[in-house]
C-alpha cells in the first residue's frame, strides 16, 4: 500500500508529460499557426486600442504643431513627385528623410475613404508603429526568458510617454524600424553576416524615416560589441557591414543625396540649408552643449563670460528631456541599477545589452539634441528601459521566491 | 553655418574619447573595461541628477530662474555629484575598483581640459 502511494504520482506524472507531449506532437500546424496569430494579434490590439483611444479621444487636434500639418502636406507632395518625376518636391520639409512621410501618405490614401482626415491617418500611422514596437519589446525580451517578454510587452504597452507621443509619427516609425535592427543584432550569429547585413539594411529604413536613428542604433552595436569582449577586427567588420548597408539604403531611398545631374538640383545643399536652422544659442549657434563654451571663451574679460559660463554648465548637467517627470520607466531602471549596485550582481546577457543601448541613446540626446530638445524624443529610450526594467524585475522576483 | 560654430566640440569631444584611452593605457586598464566604464559613468550621473530635477527646489525652471553667480557656484557641485554618483555606482556594477575609477575619470576629464582650452583659444585666436 505504502509503494502504491509513494509511486501512484510519479506514474501519474509521467502519464500526464507523456500525454501532453503526444497531443503537442499531434496538435496540427495549422492550430498552432492560428495561436500564434491571435497571440501576436493580442500583443498588438492592446497597445494599439490605448494609443487609439489617447490620439482620438483625448489629444488635442493639433497636438504636436506644426508637424501634424507639414508631414501629411509633404508626403501627398512626394507622392505627386514622385508620379509626374518632379524630385523638386523633395526640397520641402528637407531637413527629415521621407519614407515616414511616404508612409503617412499610403495610411492617407488608405483611411481617407474611411473618413480619416490627414491628421487622423498620420495619427493611426504613429500609433500602428508605436504598437509594433511593442511587440519587438516582448521579441527581445524574451530572448532572455518568456516572462521578461512579456512584462517588457506591459511596461511599454502601458508607458504613458510612449502613449502620449506614439502620434510623433517620424520618431514612432523610425523607432520601430531601429529596434527591428537591433533585434536582428542581437539575434545574429557572431559567424554569419547575413543577418548583420539584414540589420544594417533595416537601420537604413530607419535611418530612411528619422537621421538618429542611425548613430543611436550604430552606438549602441558597437557598445554591445565592446561589452561582448568581441575581438577588434571582427568587431570592426561587423560594425563596418551594417553602417554601409544603411548608409547604402539612406542613399537610395532619399533623392536628395542623388547626383545633382540626376535631380536637377543639388540636394545635399538643400539638405544642409534646411538642417542649418535646428542651430540655437548666442547669436543662433549652438550644436552640443559643449559649443555653449565658445562665447565664454571669446568673452574672457567681460561680465558675458560669467553669464554664458553659467548657460554652459547647467545646459551641460541637465539632461535636456524630461523623462522622470514623464513615465515611470526611468524611475524602474534607476531603482533596479540601484539595487544591482547594492547587491553587486554582475550584470551580463540581455540586462547589459538593454542598459547599452540605452545609454548609447540617452547619451546621444544629451549631446545632440541640447539645441532643440523636444520632449517627443524621449520615446527613443522607453525600449530598452522596459527590457531592462522587465529583466529586473524578473530577476529580483526569482531571487525573492527561492 | 559658420565653421567656428562647432569647434568646441569638435575638438573637445575626440580629445575626451583619446583621453580616456590614455588615462586607461596609463593605468593599466582595458580600453573596454574603460570605454563601457565611462560610457556607464556619464548615463548614470545624468540619469540621477535627472531624478533629482523632479523636485520642485532642483527642478530646472528652478535653476534656471537663479542669477549667473548663483549658477556658477552651484554647478561645480552639481558636476561633483554627478561625478561621484556615476563613477561609484558604474564601477559597482561592472565589480571595478571604484578609487581607482575615479583617478581614471578625473585624469581623463583633466586630460582632455589640458587639451582641449588651449587648442580652443588658439583656434580663435585664427578665426578672431
Amino acid at each position: 500500500m505504502k509503494y502504491r502511494i509513494r509511486l501512484s504520482p510519479t506514474v501519474a506524472f509521467r502519464a500526464i508529460q507523456e500525454l501532453n507531449s503526444v497531443t503537442r506532437k499531434h496538435l496540427p500546424v495549422q492550430i498552432r499557426s492560428i495561436r500564434g496569430f491571435f497571440f501576436f494579434l493580442l500583443l498588438f490590439a492592446f497597445p494599439f486600442s490605448i494609443r487609439f483611444f489617447w490620439a482620438f479621444s483625448l489629444a488635442p487636434v493639433p497636438y504636436l504643431t506644426p508637424d501634424e500639418f507639414i508631414y501629411p502636406f509633404a508626403g501627398k507632395l512626394y507622392v505627386q513627385g514622385l508620379a509626374s518625376g518632379n524630385l523638386s518636391v523633395f526640397k520641402v520639409n528637407a531637413e527629415h528623410p521621407p519614407l515616414s512621410k511616404l508612409i503617412t501618405a499610403l495610411f492617407i490614401f488608405l483611411l481617407g475613404p474611411f473618413g480619416f482626415s490627414d491628421i487622423g491617418a498620420l495619427r493611426v500611422q504613429g500609433c500602428f508603429f508605436s504598437s509594433l514596437t511593442c511587440i519587438l519589446a516582448y521579441l527581445i525580451g524574451s530572448r532572455a526568458d518568456r516572462r521578461v517578454g512579456m512584462l517588457s510587452w506591459v511596461l511599454l504597452s502601458l508607458d504613458p510617454l510612449s502613449i502620449r507621443f506614439a502620434i510623433a509619427s517620424l520618431d514612432a516609425t523610425s523607432l520601430f524600424f531601429a529596434s527591428l535592427s537591433i533585434y536582428i543584432l542581437l539575434k545574429a550569429h557572431p559567424n554569419s553576416s547575413k543577418l548583420y547585413l539584414l540589420s544594417g539594411l533595416i537601420l537604413g529604413l530607419a535611418t530612411l524615416c528619422k537621421y538618429s536613428a542611425f548613430p543611436v542604433v550604430l552606438g549602441a552595436f558597437a557598445l554591445i560589441l565592446l561589452g561582448d569582449r568581441t575581438p577588434i577586427r571582427p568587431a570592426a567588420q561587423k560594425i563596418s557591414l551594417v553602417a554601409a548597408s544603411s548608409l547604402a539604403v539612406l542613399i537610395l531611398g532619399n533623392p536628395l543625396f542623388w547626383p545633382p545631374q540626376l535631380i536637377g538640383f543639388s540636394g545635399y545643399s538643400v539638405f544642409i540649408e534646411a538642417s542649418s536652422r535646428y542651430t540655437i544659442g548666442p547669436g543662433g549657434i549652438c550644436v552640443t552643449p559643449l559649443d555653449w563654451l565658445e562665447p565664454v571663451l571669446k568673452a574672457w574679460n567681460t561680465p558675458h563670460a560669467l553669464f554664458y559660463l553659467s548657460m554652459f554648465g547647467l545646459g551641460s548637467l541637465t539632461y535636456p528631456l524630461p523623462i522622470f517627470q514623464s513615465s515611470y520607466l526611468p524611475w524602474l531602471s534607476l531603482a533596479s541599477l540601484l539595487q544591482l549596485a547594492r547587491r553587486k550582481a554582475r550584470l551580463e546577457g540581455l540586462r547589459f545589452k538593454s542598459l547599452l543601448w540605452f545609454s548609447a541613446g540617452f547619451l546621444f540626446f544629451w549631446l545632440l539634441a541640447k539645441s532643440q530638445a523636444e520632449p517627443y524624443y524621449s520615446v527613443w529610450l522607453q525600449p530598452p528601459l522596459a527590457i531592462f526594467s522587465a529583466n529586473s524585475i524578473i530577476d529580483i522576483w526569482r531571487k525573492v521566491k527561492r | 553655418m559658420e565653421e567656428s560654430e562647432t569647434i568646441v566640440s569638435a575638438i573637445a569631444l575626440p580629445a575626451l574619447l583619446l583621453s580616456v584611452l590614455a588615462a586607461a593605457r596609463l593605468m593599466g586598464i582595458s580600453k573596454r573595461t574603460a570605454s563601457i566604464f565611462m560610457t556607464l559613468n556619464a548615463t548614470i550621473g545624468l540619469a540621477i541628477f535627472s531624478a533629482l530635477t523632479t523636485i520642485p527646489q532642483l527642478s530646472i525652471q528652478a535653476l534656471n530662474t537663479l542669477n549667473p553667480e548663483k549658477v556658477v557656484a552651484i554647478t561645480p557641485l552639481i558636476f561633483t555629484f554627478e561625478l561621484l554618483s556615476g563613477t561609484y555606482f558604474a564601477s559597482r556594477i561592472l565589480e571595478l575598483d571604484y578609487l581607482r575609477f575615479l583617478k581614471l575619470t578625473l585624469a581623463a576629464l583633466s586630460l582632455t581640459l589640458a587639451i582641449s582650452v588651449p587648442l580652443c583659444l588658439l583656434v580663435f585666436f585664427f578665426y578672431s
